[in-house]
């Protein structure tokens, strides 16, 4: 995909979505995190990342709704009493707490699906081989692994699935059993190939240096310090405002005002801006090439 | 001075008991490209490894190998790693990276190449192999032909001086195997880089290679002019090697049976033209071919079916229907991604179409259970180990046997393994078979429960020409006992000499059905080297050699 996130030192994506993460948690306040989570969804789809979206948003969905609905059965903090569940009060504040915590959970994974679509290998591997070389290398080698091992699974299925050696029938025991033999079968296979790999990295010279060179070098333009000026003040701004309980919304012992305050809707823009960083980017972008036609 | 001389080399492995390279001795000049052929296991790779210090096995190792008048041992690893470069069988496990320019670059990083050179180095490398559109593809989107050519780039960035290749065209069809082995010619012929290929299907190579060498059990069994090469084989009919030999020349030395100088032997379809337009004509034995059989019985019928893997992307089956009737050899032909392999998928009920019916004796396949199924027809995958969840033959047998109830599994398995040739195989580690026995192995798992019907999927994928003559020679027997076999193939030359009946599928759909000879020798591409040279000549058309020992009446020499 084509967008401006990949003209960017990715030490800035790194720094962006550590940003982004520690203001989200920082900021408790159903109205913050309800806009985090629209423009996360917008920067993901501007990224390209629509099919993942879209597939794993009903998850993601399911699992903010246990969490709203798991708090207030075990949590009976708070003033507000609604109605008692098995003699068990259930407060509002609780509730809210809940969804709180939910929308911030369903904020932080829209946050590492986008993650995961502008950090891609090479510029994984840029940013862990000045800490960790090898630790780089070898995880590069794993990620390419597990869908290797997946389609691999596959084909052994498909062909003894028609040889009437499937796991979906029979009890529970000898299914269990023919399972552990597909592990086997694929282990086998697996390492068998991967001694071939070992050879080929071999062969092109692998762990001789102990420092290997990198093809891909960024370079930190004058913008991408602005950036990173940029993303350091506006965080530094709203840590330091939600320390002064500014954008959070008091919940225990007695719920708050949800409405903001002046000051709050002041720490309101800051945190939009912020998130929005890469939507801001893409549309200058655009709005150039606009006005350069 | 020599390039490389290797002077009466032996090595043993340290676990085995004979050696597998025994008194070797071959020296190569700078420039040369050298194939090494033989049969499986005869050392050619165990060979190409001592050449590359990095892979070079354990055992024990006598004799020299001296490498620009220097023992190869001496070698600094990091010169080693740069200079010889090393290209291997599987297209796909050599990669490790996961998209194409990081996987280009790995063996640079390596070599703590600086940045700005790499970028030339590249750019220019890139440019040479026509790979700029794929640059940031993800390497498992490739096809095998892209991969390995993927993978023969990686290496020449390291500027080798000498390119050690090792089957690298065995898992890629025909034509992506053409366009690689022109690559070769290419890098030798204009770079002057020094080639040494291990190859099986030596068709191409006759006329590529300066020189070749035959080995068997570790030793040299004929080496020297490609052309002088052949005709010495064909001169001792040396059964070794007899399969090896292009059917263009073979067919010349019947022909021909006056002696000859070596060059005059024809290797390409240019070449045996202009030997054929010198001859008399030569009549033609008209055979009466036995009138077909009326009607037979439908055994397999497909009924426009379609397929598509993705919801987005474009149908692989589109409206296709076939009938396979009883006693069939049937050969599927056509190009890569034409969807032979999902047509045979679709048929064995591994994948079901997304419309239309395949029915198996006027039923559908749906409501076959699995055990009936298995007893009507049997599937052989592309590769054979996907047959095994045990780890021997023999296990893997009795385990059949248990699950599908079949009374005295012990003489079944006796006769049938006899049959096959793999009775010696059968507590051997199915890892540690060769290429031809996995592959015969896995038709024994298959005929276990005698089904009536055989769906074979690139049986001859990666095998010598001797196993591929022993494997097709089991098919045809099995053929004439009855069985009705389907087979998807890209090896034009083993659909004409033994499949009765081909289809040829185009975009979805089947283009041509008839017998192999109306197929095929409509075709311009798509069809045997014999039957390049004989079309639209003064002899009669062929389509293979024996049809052409057989229909031809040889002159006898003048």
């Amino acid at each position: 995909m084509n967008s401006t996130v990949h003209d960017q030192h990715p030490l800035i994506n790194l720094l962006y979505y550590g940003c982004v993460g520690i203001s989200v948690m920082v900021f408790l306040h159903p109205i913050f995190l309800t806009t985090a989570i629209i423009l996360l969804v917008l920067t993901n789809l501007l990224h390209g990342n629509k099919e993942k979206v879209k597939k794993l948003s009903p998850a993601f969905i399911f699992m903010g709704f246990i969490v709203i609905v798991l708090n207030p059965l075990f949590v009976h903090r708070g003033v507000h009493i609604l109605f008692y569940f098995r003699n068990n009060p259930i407060t509002l504040e609780a509730i809210i707490y809940g969804v709180v915590m939910a929308l911030m959970l369903v904020c932080i994974l829209v946050l590492f699906l986008s993650f995961n679509a502008v950090i891609n290998g090479r510029k994984f591997m840029f940013l862990f081989s000045k800490i960790w070389p090898q630790l780089g290398l070898l995880l590069m080698l794993t990620i390419r692994f597990v869908p290797l091992l997946l389609r691999r699974w596959r084909e052994i299925y498909e062909v003894q699935r028609v040889r009437n050696y499937s796991m979906s029938q029979g009890s529970v025991k000898s299914r269990a059993k023919i399972g552990m033999l597909y592990m086997q079968k694929l282990l086998t296979w697996s390492l068998e190939e991967a001694l071939q790999s070992a050879e080929s990295m071999k062969a092109r010279g692998y762990g001789l240096a102990k420092n290997r060179t990198s093809y891909q070098v960024f370079m930190m333009s004058a913008k991408d310090w602005g950036k990173v000026i940029s993303l350091l003040v506006l965080t530094g701004i709203g840590i330091v405002g939600a320390k002064q309980e500014h954008g959070v919304l008091t919940i225990y012992p007695e719920l708050g005002r949800v409405m903001l305050t002046y000051a709050d809707w002041l720490y309101y823009g800051i945190f939009v801006i912020l998130v929005s960083l890469p939507l801001i980017l893409e549309g200058g972008e655009q709005l150039r090439w606009r006005l350069s036609k | 001075m020599a390039f490389i001389e290797i002077d009466n080399v032996s090595f043993q492995y340290s676990d085995a008991s004979n050696r597998a390279i025994n008194q070797f001795s071959l020296t190569i000049e700078e420039g040369e490209f050298i194939v090494l052929a033989g049969p499986s296991g005869c050392g050619k790779t165990t060979l190409l490894k001592l050449l590359k210090k990095e892979l070079t096995p354990v055992g024990i190792l006598s004799g020299r190998i001296r490498y620009n008048d220097r023992p190869l041992e001496w070698l600094e690893e990091a010169t080693s790693s740069q200079e010889i470069g090393y290209v291997f069988q599987n297209p796909e496990n050599q990669i490790v990276m996961e998209d194409v320019l990081s996987e280009l670059v790995f063996g640079m990083e390596n070599m703590r190449v600086k940045p700005e050179e790499m970028r030339q180095r590249v750019a220019e490398m890139v440019h040479f192999f026509g790979l700029a559109h794929l640059l940031h593809c993800e390497t498992h989107s490739l096809s095998g032909g892209q991969k390995q050519l993927l993978n023969l780039a990686s290496v020449l960035l390291l500027k080798p001086k000498l390119l050690l290749l090792d089957e690298p065209t065995s898992q890629l069809d025909p034509v992506q195997a053409k366009e690689f082995l022109q690559f070769l010619k290419r890098l030798n012929e204009e770079f002057g880089l020094t080639i040494v290929l291990v190859e099986h299907r030596l068709e191409e190579l006759y006329s590529l290679a300066d020189r070749m060498v035959f080995l068997d059990e570790g030793s040299t069994q004929y080496t020297g002019n490609p052309k002088w090469v052949i005709q010495q084989i064909w001169k001792k009919r040396d059964d070794r090697f007899l399969a090896y030999l292009p059917s263009i020349s073979q067919l010349f030395f019947y022909v021909q049976s006056k002696e000859v100088h070596f060059s005059e032997v024809p290797i390409t379809v240019k070449e045996s033209h202009k030997w054929l337009n010198q001859l008399p004509e030569i009549d033609v034995i008209r055979h009466v071919s036995p009138v077909a059989n009326s009607k037979k019985e439908i055994i397999l019928r497909c009924k426009q079916i379609h397929y598509k893997y993705r919801k987005e992307g474009p149908y692989v089956l589109k409206n296709l229907s076939l009938e396979v009737n009883e006693g069939d050899f049937l050969a599927v032909v056509g190009g890569n991604g034409s969807g032979k392999s999902t047509l045979l998928k679709c048929c064995a009920n591994i994948i079901k179409p997304l419309k239309g019916t395949v029915f198996l004796k006027n039923n559908k396949i749906k409501t076959y259970k699995n055990e009936t199924l298995e007893r009507e027809m049997g599937y052989l995958p592309q590769n054979p180990l996907l047959c095994f969840m045990a780890e021997t033959l023999e296990e893997e047998l009795m385990n059949l046997a248990q699950r599908l109830n079949i009374n005295d599994p012990r003489v079944r398995i006796e006769a049938l393994t006899k049959q096959l040739g793999v009775h010696s195989i059968l507590q051997k580690h199915i890892h540690d078979c060769s290429g031809g026995e996995q592959q015969k192995a896995a038709l024994a798992t298959i005929l276990f429960t005698n089904p009536r019907l055989l769906l074979v999927d690139e049986p001859t994928k990666g095998m010598d020409p001797v196993s591929k003559q022993q494997f097709a020679g089991l098919l045809k027997e099995l053929h004439e006992m009855g069985k009705t076999i389907m087979m998807v193939t890209h090896d034009i030359e083993f659909a004409a000499n033994y499949a009765t009946r081909c289809v040829m599928i185009f975009d979805g759909m089947i283009t041509v059905d008839g017998s192999v000879g109306q197929v095929l020798k409509g075709n311009y591409f798509y069809t045997t080297a014999v039957n390049r040279v004989t079309r639209g000549s003064k002899v009669a058309e062929v389509l293979t050699l024996e049809e052409a020992c057989t229909s031809w009446r040889i002159p006898v020499p003048f």
